[in-house]
Formats: structure tokens, C-alpha cells, sequence
């Protein structure tokens, strides 16, 4: 009898150390980011030529030639929100953050990203598709006015940030390389 | 009586103090309603369905600028937003156009929120539409100060609930210049 009484608090005791003192029985939310879709083609890389660079970014008709869309999985059933994200964007060619772009410490956006949560075991995930505009019109300057994006083009580092219904932080990251043309 | 029964109401006078102090001395069978902001999308940029507001530089129509609130109620309890406050700052915090002397753009509004009427997962959608970007925001995107051109706009929902629980929502999203 007092035997199973220790063991049952040690129990408790355990699942206290491995959820930090949080309630183990409300878990993070397993949010991933699965990738980027670029452009008006939705590919994997964005394609900008040099030399339009300053123009597309003019004329509202170009939005599509800008748009990246991110795409987020939660296998879990929590709910959590991307409010934030911070893009580092990283010239190839000498392999250091752009400082006109802000640097290594990059720039920081804002927004709101809701990755819903599983409500059944009908599938396995469930996805999240947010259009974002991390192409600046500072970018596109920088593209247009420096010869050296040619060779190899730039790498933009998001990491986005937020967090879920039980209070856990959110942080994910992915990369987004633009080629210069 | 006998030591049992004593200890029975000893600890059932405990469980009941433990739920007052857990609920804060409110009715625990009166919860606050459980809402929250599902997505912003802006109507530019509808297509996008996104948070971000892209600029460009031309005298906008402003009514095509505004931006779409969607508040995602997932229990009973209905809500009513009676203000909201728009705070602008520029990418280091520090606030800009005319409404920082008023310390944001600040209007009163009435909206009820109705609840799910069922035990729908997925909740219920009500929704706010708000012009974010106005000619303040817009003249203070043409400031040549105002470098790089981004703005951040937070919104601060502020009301009630059916059962008496203050509601503040608050999101932040980015307006962005091109072409200036």
C-alpha cells in the first residue's frame, strides 16, 4: 500500500520535471514550416531579373512577381499563431547579411498566422498557407544597384515566431533563395 | 458524528476554496469566452489573404485598403468589441503620423460577437473590417524620415463578454511601401 503511494507521487513528481512544471496534459503545439511557394509560378526559388527589379516594384499589378506564400503543418491538436517573423537576408557572393537590408539582425514583420489545430484522426497533419511580402522594395534597390547579386543571388533566412494555445513559444525557420537574373 | 464523515466535509470544504481560489472567486460555471484573432487579411491585397499591406506609390482608394479581422470564437459565450485602438509605429517602435498625439487612431464601435450555436470543432468566424491605412498613414509613408517604409499598425480590441470578462485582443501587422 505505501509502496504503490511513493511510486504514484514519484509518477507525478516525474511528469512534473519532464513538463518543466507545466501541465503535462496541456502539450506544445508540433508546428513545422514545410516550405516556401515563390512567385507566380509557386516554385521553390524566386527568380527576379537585375534588371526589372526597380520596376516590378512600382506597380501593384506585379504582386503575384513578389508574393512568397509560407506553408506550416501542425500534427498536433493544439492551435497556435504566428505573429511575427524576422528575415536575415544574406548576399551569396560575399556570404554577409545585406546592411541596407538591416543587417544580421535583419528586419522584423509582423503578422497573423493561425495553424489550426487537429480535430480528428481523419488526417495525420493539417496545413497552414500564408501569403507574406518579405521582397521589400529595399531588396529590390539592392538588387538593382548592386552588379554582385548576379553571382549567386541572395538567401533570405526567416525565422518566424508566435505562440500556442497553451502558452508555448513558437519558433520555425526557413530559407527562401532568390536568384538574380 | 464520526471521524469519516469529518474528514469527508473537511475535504470537500477544501475542493470547493481550491475552485473559488482557481476561478478567482467567480462562478466557475460562468467562463469567459474563448476568442481569439484567426487571420487578418487585407483587401488590396485579397488575393494574398495576408496580414501585410503593400503600398504602392499612387493616392490609394482607401475603402480597397481596408483590412478584414476575423475573430474565431470557439465556446458559448458571446462577445461584444465596443472599441479598438490602432497604434502606429515606424520599424524601431517609434510611433508616427498624426495619430501619435492621440496616442493611435482610437474609434468606438459596437459589434456582437455571436458564439457557435452547436458543439462545432471549428468554432465560429464573426469578423471587423477597419480602414488601417487612411491619408495620415499614407502622408506619413511619404515622409523621407520615415526609412525603411514599413509601418507597424497594432490593432487593441477592447469589450465584454456575455458573462462579464473584460476582452483585449491585440495583433500587429505590417504596411509596406513600394516604389516611393
Amino acid at each position: 500500500m505505501k509502496a504503490s503511494r511513493v511510486l504514484g507521487t514519484a509518477a507525478v513528481l516525474a511528469a512534473l520535471v519532464q513538463g518543466g512544471c507545466r501541465n503535462p496534459f496541456n502539450p506544445p503545439a508540433q508546428i513545422r514550416f514545410d516550405r516556401f511557394y515563390a512567385g507566380e509560378n509557386f516554385a521553390q526559388v524566386l527568380s527576379i531579373k537585375q534588371t526589372d527589379a526597380l520596376s516590378i516594384g512600382k506597380d501593384a499589378a506585379n504582386i503575384n512577381r513578389l508574393r512568397t506564400t509560407a506553408q506550416f503543418s501542425n500534427t498536433s491538436t493544439v492551435r497556435g499563431t504566428i505573429t511575427g517573423y524576422t528575415t536575415v537576408y544574406r548576399q551569396i557572393s560575399s556570404g554577409k547579411p545585406i546592411e541596407s537590408c538591416g543587417g544580421a539582425a535583419g528586419r522584423r514583420f509582423s503578422t497573423v498566422i493561425m495553424v489550426d489545430g487537429l480535430k480528428s484522426n481523419a488526417a495525420t497533419s493539417l496545413q497552414a498557407f500564408t501569403p507574406i511580402m518579405m521582397i521589400t522594395s529595399e531588396l529590390l534597390s539592392h538588387i538593382s544597384t548592386d552588379l554582385t547579386t548576379l553571382n549567386g543571388g541572395i538567401d533570405c533566412e526567416t525565422t518566424f515566431y508566435g505562440e500556442d494555445e497553451n502558452g508555448y513559444e513558437i519558433e520555425v525557420e526557413g530559407v527562401l533563395h532568390i536568384d538574380v537574373l | 458524528m464520526s471521524y469519516n464523515k469529518t474528514g469527508r466535509l473537511i475535504a470537500f470544504a477544501a475542493s470547493m476554496a481550491a475552485v473559488v481560489l482557481i476561478s478567482g472567486c467567480r462562478n466557475p460555471f460562468l467562463p469567459s469566452a474563448d476568442i481569439s484573432i484567426s487571420n487578418i487579411s487585407a483587401a488590396e491585397s485579397a488575393l494574398l489573404n495576408s496580414a501585410e499591406l503593400p503600398v504602392y506609390n499612387s493616392t490609394p482608394n482607401y475603402y480597397s485598403y481596408r483590412v478584414r479581422v476575423d475573430f474565431l470564437l470557439l465556446n458559448k459565450v458571446g462577445v461584444n468589441i465596443t472599441s479598438v485602438n490602432i497604434f502606429y509605429t515606424d520599424q524601431y517602435g517609434v510611433p508616427v503620423s498624426d495619430y501619435k498625439k492621440s496616442g493611435g487612431k482610437n474609434l468606438k464601435l459596437r459589434q456582437h460577437m455571436t458564439p457557435p450555436a452547436n458543439n462545432d470543432p471549428n468554432g465560429r468566424t464573426e469578423s471587423i473590417e477597419l480602414l488601417v491605412l487612411d491619408p495620415q498613414i499614407y502622408t506619413a509613408i511619404l515622409e523621407p524620415t520615415l526609412t525603411p517604409k514599413y509601418i507597424l499598425a497594432t490593432m487593441t480590441f477592447r469589450g465584454e463578454d456575455e458573462n462579464g470578462y473584460d476582452i483585449k485582443l491585440t495583433a500587429q501587422i505590417t504596411i509596406k511601401g513600394y516604389g516611393f
